[in-house]
């Protein structure tokens, strides 16, 4: 009985809330003049906490708060699932939101062709690329080895025992593992062993439990020189903090040269006006000195790029990518 | 009692077994020079949960005539009282999470505190109405705006976005 | 004694105003934060990293570590009071912390928290100010056979802690096991037991999800059937007086106490491992070695004790191999690493060169926000009982939206809240039904480190598991999988024994 009176009692205070909620909501009429955002940016990072991309977000959300470049926040989420497709998928739903980004890695490729999902990046809207990371090929300093000839013998001489560790498996490194064997004609003598972090995956190699690994510079930084030899780049010229070190360029083999893309990209069917703020803030970001600093003591490549251009480079390495897959025979036609 | 525990095991059985259908997907034997592939786990775990909960099942069945020592074997379940308090305050409590999507978090848990205060707990209007104002308003200043964790809004959102 | 020049170079620059603020805020902040359902220091350092881009690095890494140390105290108070772990750490807590609590000495229990949080967290530092490049280099040799091998010790040393059916207690193993392969599988990257593609099963079944559900929805629901309105949840008192009869008590707990630092310290250590399996291994250990072993899980001040020295020595344990080896021994140090580039900063041997105050500064805050932590918690001890003193029906609506707040802020996604508020049902018909909760968490925490370090080692070894009996090659994986083995079948041998008298009385 007593709480059908109480019952009785509420309704006038449901009323009352129901329409002060009506009230407020007629009283907002937005005056829409050059784009700004209103609320906070969900800034989607595609892989977990303490990963290579989250750092890069990490990194972005610190520039542009210190500079005070945006009146909202940059709120860095973490949807690391299926490779990448959660974060997709995400911003697949949240067609013309202007208040969410994503920050990509090479998985923006390679998940959506693997997994047939209903999103690649035509779906989304370009904005910007800010850094191309790059790639090394690393082995214990233990084992002695100081080139690739050295590389090449010791991975025979294991007699398909050699191990390469990587991060998680269908991705870059494993990619670039693929790459290097049908260069050097060791199809079928390496064994590549999946890793959760690429910090994890040097550790290993520190340790002495796998083989080699290609590892971005940042991540072998920690083991280095002490543990762990560089003895190729992936790259088309040197990496300047690791003058050193030969390109496979150099050595003979052109064709192996891999980056990772760190690129911003935005929901489709985003306003105009949204994508002119978002390609102007990242346009500050890729030049200011912190970006500047950061690239070059991580010895990433600092790379600026975006509007059309950035479209062609995506629809470029897209079709990179689908032909490293169907190579290794894990992607048909 | 007896009687939940055996839909509960039959139950597990059930779902065991759709779950192991599902993890066929993957390879669920040893992969030559790799090991156990990636159904391998969710397959035999789930069949083994199947077989283990039968076993409960049965163990429960042969008991049936004998008083068990354990309290799943006598008693209740729930008494009459005890599920009708439970109703009360579950199932707005499964309303007010559907509707955090909708009205927004801040709303819904609004609604539902001032709910259990002042229509189940028979606390007075003013200490509902002050406890069900001051949590979503006391949530909102931490996560919105000391945390920056922006929170569910549904179609409240612009409510908290003037400009 | 050049370290001792360094540690005090290093107190020296700790205790600059500045950094003292830092780290009290840091602790005060991580003590609210670990205390939050759902809101543990891996999501408190998260998200609080942006407050940090107006200081220079050395404080900013103090504030870190002050809020990781804070939370690891704060996840024992809802832990203790509310039966809610408000991180994977503080699970073990939640055994012996709220039967004491149920008993009216949360006080007690709050405070034996503290106080063993403090000394495994001191005694922990010490080893990290006077090893840390030595035991590097031994967390170096652990690589996947040897995780794996740590992993199994872990639940090896669990066994046998379940409850009263051993039927129910393997179901409820083998389900946490089972939810921990829902996502994507580590190895061949596909997804996984996504049940034709929900999204929100995408990212895995996340632990605090099922924490927050079986244990703060099911204990509502637990308590709602009880009766509502009726009941004050339970008496609390809290006095100096309290107070200086639990510190006296806690000399019974002196032996717990250490064996549970040392342990945490070594498994937090270990790359990968962290803080969880270390609490879960040191309660085991106390149970074992306790001279009233019944008492456990019925509100043992041990009970208590031994997981929070275990996770603070762990949390300063995983700090090691982030700042030596530039990986992270837990979740929240990934974070803090991420926070290291951030700040422009190479982890490894050379950091303790070139950055020495960055080093040695956090070296000595960790010493003196270890010691505000302590304190603050204790100070905040009377604020959670006068809140366990409100009556349920302002009480348990409070808690279900916290619990709903909580189980969306990790993800930001309300498919999680959906899942937590299903489990909290689930828990609620297991309890009734004897199905011990405590191994699911621990198989969800541990499942997907288990799955995949296992299949790593049996990728490196081509399909053979030798290699984790292999003397030669992997000598630190073999022992300790010869412990587990001999821990495993020890309490087997008993329960053979009992089920034969059992079987002969019932044929008699």
């Amino acid at each position: 009985m007593k709480s059908l009176k109480g019952s009785r009692r509420a309704i006038p205070f449901l009323t009352l809330a129901l329409s002060l909620f009506i009230v407020v909501a007629l009283g907002t009429t937005q005056a829409l003049a050059a784009w700004k955002p209103t609320r906070p940016i969900e800034f989607i990072i595609m892989a977990g906490k303490g990963g290579g991309a989250d750092r890069i977000a990490r990194l972005m959300q610190k520039i542009v708060t210190q500079n005070k470049w945006s009146p909202q926040p940059l709120v860095p989420i973490n949807k690391k699932g299926g490779s990448g497709a959660e974060a997709m998928l995400y911003l697949l739903s949240k067609k013309g939101n202007p208040h969410v980004i994503l920050v990509t890695l090479n998985s923006f490729f390679t998940t959506p062709a693997l997994r047939k999902l209903p999103v690649n990046y035509t779906k989304l809207t370009p904005v910007y690329r800010l850094a191309m990371d790059t790639f090394l090929l690393w082995v214990n300093t233990k084992s002695g080895i100081k080139n690739m000839d050295d590389f090449v013998k010791a991975v025979k001489a294991k007699k398909g025992k050699w191990t390469m560790g990587g991060t998680g498996k269908m991705q870059e490194d494993q990619l670039v593992t693929n790459m290097l064997m049908q260069a050097y004609g060791l199809k079928g003598m390496i064994t590549y062993v999946p890793f959760r972090g690429g910090g994890t995956v040097a550790k290993n190699l520190a340790g002495g439990h796998v083989d080699s690994t290609v590892n971005n510079p940042s991540e072998g930084l920690p083991h280095y020189p002490g543990k762990m030899r560089p003895i190729a780049a992936l790259t088309p010229e040197r990496i300047p903090a690791f003058k050193e070190v030969p390109t496979f360029k150099e050595l003979g083999q052109p064709q192996l040269v891999y980056f990772m893309q760190r690129s911003i990209n935005a929901p489709g069917g985003i306003p105009k006006d949204a994508l002119n703020w978002y390609t102007d803030l990242f346009n500050k970001l890729c030049n200011s000195k912190e970006w500047k600093d950061y690239t070059s003591k991580k010895a990433l490549n600092r790379a600026c790029l975006s509007g059309a251009p950035l479209g062609k480079f995506f629809a470029n390495e897209d079709v990179k990518h689908k032909k490293l897959l169907m190579g290794m025979g894990l992607l048909k036609n | 009692m007896q009687r939940a525990d055996r839909i509960v095991a039959i139950g597990l059985i059930l779902v065991s077994l759709g779950v192991a259908w599902k993890a066929t997907e993957l390879p669920v034997g040893i992969l030559p020079k790799e090991g156990p592939g990636g159904g391998f786990l969710p397959f035999w775990l789930s069949l083994g949960i199947a077989v283990v909960a039968l076993l409960v099942l049965l163990q429960s069945l042969f008991r049936s005539g004998q008083n068990g020592s354990s309290m799943v074997d006598s008693g209740v379940f729930m008494s009459r009282e005890g599920l009708g308090d439970l109703l009360r305050v579950g199932l707005p409590g499964m309303i007010m999470i559907l509707l955090i999507g909708i009205i927004s978090v801040y709303f819904s848990a609004a609604l539902f505190i001032f709910y259990c205060l002042f229509i189940v707990g028979g606390h007075n209007l003013k200490t509902s109405v002050g406890v069900s104002i001051g949590v979503p308003v006391v949530v909102y200043y931490i996560f919105e705006k000391f945390l920056i964790i922006p929170l569910p809004k549904g179609y409240a959102e612009f409510l908290f976005y003037w400009n | 004694m050049e370290i001792l020049g360094n540690l005090f170079y290093g107190l020296g620059i700790a205790l600059s105003p500045q950094n003292l603020l830092m780290a009290l805020f840091g602790v005060v902040l991580g003590v609210a934060i670990g205390a939050m359902p759902g809101l543990g220091s891996v999501n408190g350092v998260a998200i609080l990293l942006p407050i940090t881009f107006a200081v220079p690095p050395t404080s900013a890494i103090i504030f870190l570590a002050a809020i990781y140390y804070g939370a690891m105290y704060g996840g024992a108070i809802s832990s203790i009071t509310l039966n809610i772990p408000g991180a994977s750490t503080a699970v073990a807590t939640t055994f012996d912390g709220y039967p004491l609590a149920r008993r009216g000495k949360a006080a007690d229990a709050l405070v034996t928290a503290a106080v063993a949080s403090f000394i495994g967290g001191t005694f922990s530092i010490v080893l990290f100010t006077f090893f840390a490049p030595p035991l590097a280099e031994f967390a170096l040799r652990f690589g996947p056979p040897e995780e794996f091998a740590v992993v199994l010790l872990a639940y090896a040393t669990f066994a046998g802690l379940g409850g009263e059916s051993p039927l129910k207690t393997l179901i409820a193993t083998m389900l946490g096991l089972l939810m921990s392969t829902v996502g994507t599988d580590i190895v061949s990257g596909s997804p996984r037991l996504i049940f034709g593609g929900i999204t929100g099963f995408y990212h895995g079944i996340n632990f605090l999800v099922l924490a927050i559900g079986i244990y703060g929805v099911g204990e509502i629901f637990y308590t709602l059937e009880e009766g509502f309105k009726t009941k004050e949840r339970y008496q609390a008192k809290l006095g100096v007086q309290e107070i200086i009869s639990t510190l006296k008590n806690l000399r019974q707990c002196t032996a717990t106490i250490m064996r549970g630092s040392l342990l945490g310290f070594f498994v937090g250590m270990l790359p990968a491992a962290g803080a969880t399996p270390a609490s879960f291994m040191s309660y085991s250990i106390a149970k074992r070695f306790a001279k009233n072993p019944q008492e456990f899980g019925k509100g043992a001040l041990e009970g208590v004790a031994a997981p929070e020295c275990a996770n603070n020595a762990a949390s300063t344990g995983s700090m090691l191999p982030m700042l030596t080896l530039g990986i992270p021994g837990s979740p929240t140090t990934a974070v803090m690493l991420g926070a290291l580039f951030v700040w422009g900063l190479v982890p490894g041997p050379r950091l303790f060169v070139e950055n020495a105050e960055f080093v040695w500064g956090l070296t000595g805050s960790l010493y003196i926000a270890n010691t505000m932590a302590v304190i603050v918690a204790i100070f905040a001890v009377p604020i959670f009982i006068w809140m366990l003193r409100m009556p349920m029906t302002i009480l348990a609506p409070i808690i279900l939206v916290v619990c709903a707040v909580g189980g969306f802020s990790p993800t930001q996604d309300m498919f999680d809240v959906y899942l937590m508020f299903i489990f909290g049902a689930v828990g609620y018909i297991f309890r009734k039904l004897d199905y011990p909760l405590a191994p699911m968490v621990l198989a969800l925490v541990l499942g997907g480190l288990t799955e995949r370090t296992f299949r790593q080692s049996m990728i490196m070894s081509h399909g053979s598991p030798g290699i984790f009996f292999d003397f030669a090659g992997h000598p630190i994986a073999a022992v300790l999988m010869m412990v587990s083995v001999v821990l495993f079948v020890l309490p087997l041998i008993p329960m053979i024994f009992r089920f034969r008298v059992s079987r002969a009385g019932t044929s008699a």
